[in-house]
């Protein structure tokens, strides 16, 4: 009837054993993710905001958990025979139901201000604008300003360049089904969906090659949808504008301000036959 | 439930299986009477085997899927993209909608009706029809694999599903199949409604409806207020796709964002739908194999009705990423942390049920016990999902797949179990092995874990869900959730073998208090036989006032 004990703790160590090396894994290709290596302020934002969040649940989680364990062990029929006949206390059903609500509204007020800054960023006139257009399957990126557009297949051979330590503001669309632009290192994601403009910031604090990928299911390829973004000093960053377009300039007083772009525009709204205002 | 039986001494003790009372339409025997039944019982037992049958072929699309990821080799492909893409839509249509929801529909309408002391549900026809529903259903999103199937996973996003980007007939079938489920899940959701307000026995008051019973209330009218709104979004799917309307279609003034309010309107009640008899299922399981009464009844009733409220308050959750207001996302964050409230309460007040008890470790128990473990496990990832910057990250990535498969497989389907293995000498007279339980527990749980759990740590790397290939730094954390995978095939394999040896083999040698725990729980399935006569109780129970709760 019943397997004996040792072989139960057998089991469960077998089960601890496999979760911690599972946890533990070292995967060979570097990932580039926020919880490793957050370069951007939101991406340590959502890092920070992370780590609060496991230590406010960790009592919820153990606590429970070490409760079934021993309730388990000490209220075995074999060690007492007796049940209890209790079943009702309104103190006790009172404590657990008041002070969790409270924990949340602490954890709510406490993410609240990074919530803000997903939406605001440092700059009200960012550095850059980059137009982002997700296609049945590849991101096709364009610097409105500099009238210069690269189109990344999935391979990585044409990522996006973006210069380090600047505000880049991305406005997102898509032309046929949506997609989200999906880099973890960089703390975002946003869909892109036909018919509307969406939008995300990053200001990259360290030069590198960062992987994302499609994070909507937009048909056969979104598996190979792949992301690859090349953070450059910026002298790297204007000769890679200037080998695309020799006529671009770069005087930053003419900086574009965060309105989507008009050709970023006209994608959204493609073949609107009703036409309307593209907005948030 | 405190509420004694007046007439408990002169209970029904003779019925004899299979003699002349065998449940089903008079005059019919073998198969017939399985066809033109009306019997409550007899339509829930067929709703468990279709929910068995279903969890087969839903078990064998994951294994599909699992066998794809262990080998993401580029070229060697063990399914092509577009065919891994059906998969993935149609193992989550048939855990959904022909596994859980089925398998909760035929425990309701089994012990629905004997735990209020009915004699059978309000509509018996219309229950019948009900059930007869799903297998047309069923027979379409079949037979959409000869045309092929949806693509567009099961959240079937426009402009993904409409005619230019999936334009074989496989989603419209798709969604003809849910329309006929969703009818069959209203239909039934109106009769349990109906049956609970009109037909419990003389004396038991609302309060005195055991836990069970009050999950599928709330449960119902979750059904009842959600499923008409997601026939809503299918059906202007459906004339999108066929009639060239533009609900979802910007180019004709639609918005593709419409349909994910819509969808997400009905399909996050729908998780609470596909959970909740199991809450309540659970709360019988636990105290009965701790010798005590459920703790703090009130307020388990309470909470279940409060996650059912707040589960209509919180569908923006599933599209943070859509870029709307912070206001608006601050707003379904917060009621979303807050459904941690009353879930939390059940959690608390099952462990306080066990405390201080005598535990009887069968395998039923087993499963209760580690179900609050693992569900305890989903809920806390919950929370962490509510929690917008970490959701943005999380979104359509593996944190989220191992986050709705903890609470389904190691919430739901391990009620499932504690229910099957609790009530199954109620239903059939006998008892399911207990050595052979205890099997297909470890190796469940352990599979479970062992497939799950993994999958918070890829996803938090950076993995994306509903992909067949994927970046080669994930390959050694995919292997081991295949290899869970199979732990779970084992665990399934044989308890599908000791169901069926126990149907066909074991003689019916069940009392009517198979567990011994009446005299403590007082609930009325333990007062008729194992299986109960075809009119559940020779006299009409009547229950004592309550003086417990």
């Amino acid at each position: 009837m019943n397997i004996p004990k040792k072989n139960l703790l057998i089991l469960l160590a077998a089960l601890t054993a496999a979760m911690a090396a599972t946890a533990f894994a070292d995967s060979n290709p570097p990932i580039t993710n926020w919880i490793n290596d957050p370069v951007t302020p939101l991406a340590e934002g959502v890092r920070t905001n992370f780590y609060m969040m496991c230590a406010m649940t960790a009592p919820f989680f153990f606590g429970p958990i070490i409760a079934l364990f021993y309730a388990i062990y000490r209220f075995d029929a074999k060690r007492n025979p007796k049940p209890a006949t209790w079943h009702d206390n309104l103190p006790l059903e009172i404590a657990w139901t008041v002070i969790p609500a409270l924990l949340l509204v602490v954890a709510a007020f406490v993410t609240y201000p990074l919530l803000v800054s997903f939406k605001n960023p440092p700059k009200a006139r960012p550095d850059l604008v980059v137009d982002v257009v997700g296609q049945q399957f590849f991101w096709q990126y364009t610097y409105p300003r500099y009238d210069v557009t690269v189109v990344d297949d999935g391979t990585g051979v044409s990522p996006l360049i973006l210069p380090v330590d600047k505000v880049v503001t991305f406005n997102g669309t898509a032309s046929q089904v949506n997609h989200a632009w999906w880099v973890p290192a960089f703390g975002i994601k946003f869909d892109v969906i036909p018919g509307r403009i969406s939008n995300a910031w990053a200001q990259v604090k360290r030069e590198g090659f960062y992987k994302g990928q499609c994070a909507e299911l937009c048909g056969e390829g979104h598996a190979v949808m792949l992301i690859h973004v090349k953070v450059v000093s910026d002298e790297e960053f204007r000769r890679f504008i200037l080998s695309k377009n020799p006529e671009a300039t770069f005087d930053d007083k003419t900086a574009v301000a965060e309105v989507p772009s008009d050709s970023l525009k006209d994608i959204a709204s493609a073949n609107t036959t009703i036409k309307k205002e593209i907005g948030q | 439930m405190s509420g004694l039986l007046e007439e408990r001494a002169k209970a029904t003790e003779v019925y004899v299986p299979g003699g002349e009372h065998a449940p089903g339409h008079p005059g019919h025997t073998g198969i017939m009477r399985w066809l033109t039944t009306v019997d409550h019982k007899l339509i829930g037992v067929m709703y468990l085997w279709l929910s068995l049958f279903m969890a087969l072929v839903g078990g064998a699309f994951a294994g599909v899927i699992r066998a794809q990821l262990a080998v993401p080799i580029p070229g060697k492909d063990v399914v092509s993209a577009a065919f891994y893409n059906q998969m993935i839509g149609m193992h989550a249509t048939m855990m959904l909608f022909f596994v859980l929801i089925p398998a909760f529909a035929g425990f309701g309408n089994y012990f629905v009706p004997i735990l209020i002391g009915a004699r059978d549900m309000a509509f018996p026809k219309l229950n019948a029809f009900s059930f007869w529903l799903l297998i047309p259903s069923a027979i379409l999103m079949f037979t959409s694999f000869a045309f092929g199937a949806t693509g567009a996973g099961w959240t079937g996003y426009p402009p993904l599903s409409n005619s230019t980007y999936s334009a074989n007939m496989g989603v419209d079938m798709w969604v003809f199949g849910l329309h006929l489920a969703g009818i069959s899940s209203i239909l039934g959701a109106i009769n349990f409604i109906t049956t609970m307000a009109n037909m419990r026995a003389p004396g038991m008051k609302w309060f005195c409806m055991p836990m069970f019973c009050w999950a599928w209330l709330v449960n119902s009218w979750l059904i009842l207020i959600g499923t008409p709104v997601l026939a809503g979004a299918l059906t202007m799917l459906l004339t999108d796709r066929m009639m060239g309307t533009g609900f979802f279609d910007p180019a004709r003034g639609g918005d593709p964002l419409l349909y994910q309010h819509l969808f997400w309107f009905y399909s996050h009640p729908a998780v609470y739908i596909m959970i909740l008899p199991g809450f309540g299922a659970v709360s019988h399981v636990l105290a009965s194999f701790s010798g005590k009464k459920l703790f703090g009844y009130k307020g388990m009733v309470y909470a279940v009705a409060m996650i059912g409220i707040l589960g209509f308050l919180v569908w923006g959750h599933h599209m943070f990423t859509t870029g709307m207001a912070t206001w608006l996302r601050n707003f379904f964050g917060f009621m979303t942390m807050l459904i941690a409230v009353p879930t939390g309460v059940k959690i608390f007040s099952w462990l306080a049920t066990i405390w201080g008890g005598s535990i009887r470790f069968t395998v039923a128990m087993k499963f209760a016990l580690a179900f609050i473990a693992t569900f305890t496990c989903g809920g806390i990832s919950g929370l962490f999902l509510a929690n917008i910057p970490f959701d943005v990250q999380a979104h359509d990535s593996y944190f989220v797949v191992a986050h709705f498969h903890y609470v389904m497989v190691g919430g739901s389907i391990m009620t499932i179990f504690a229910m099957t293995y609790y009530w199954f000498p109620k239903m059939s007279g006998r008892f399911l092995s207990e050595s052979r339980g205890n099997l297909v527990f470890w190796f469940f749980l352990i599979g479970l874990n062992l497939t799950f759990f993994p999958m918070h740590v890829v996803g938090i790397e950076g993995m994306a869900r509903r992909i067949h290939t994927y970046r080669p730094e994930f390959i050694e954390i995919n292997r081991l959730i295949s290899l869970g995978y199979l732990f779970m095939v084992l665990a399934g394999v044989i308890f599908v073998a000791d169901i069926l040896h126990t149907v066909m083999k074991k003689p019916r040698t069940a009392p009517a208090d198979p567990w011994g725990v009446n005299d403590i729980q007082n609930t009325l399935e333990w007062e008729t036989t194992s299986p109960p006569a075809p009119h559940n109780f020779d006299r009409l129970p009547r229950i004592a006032p309550a003086t417990g709760h």
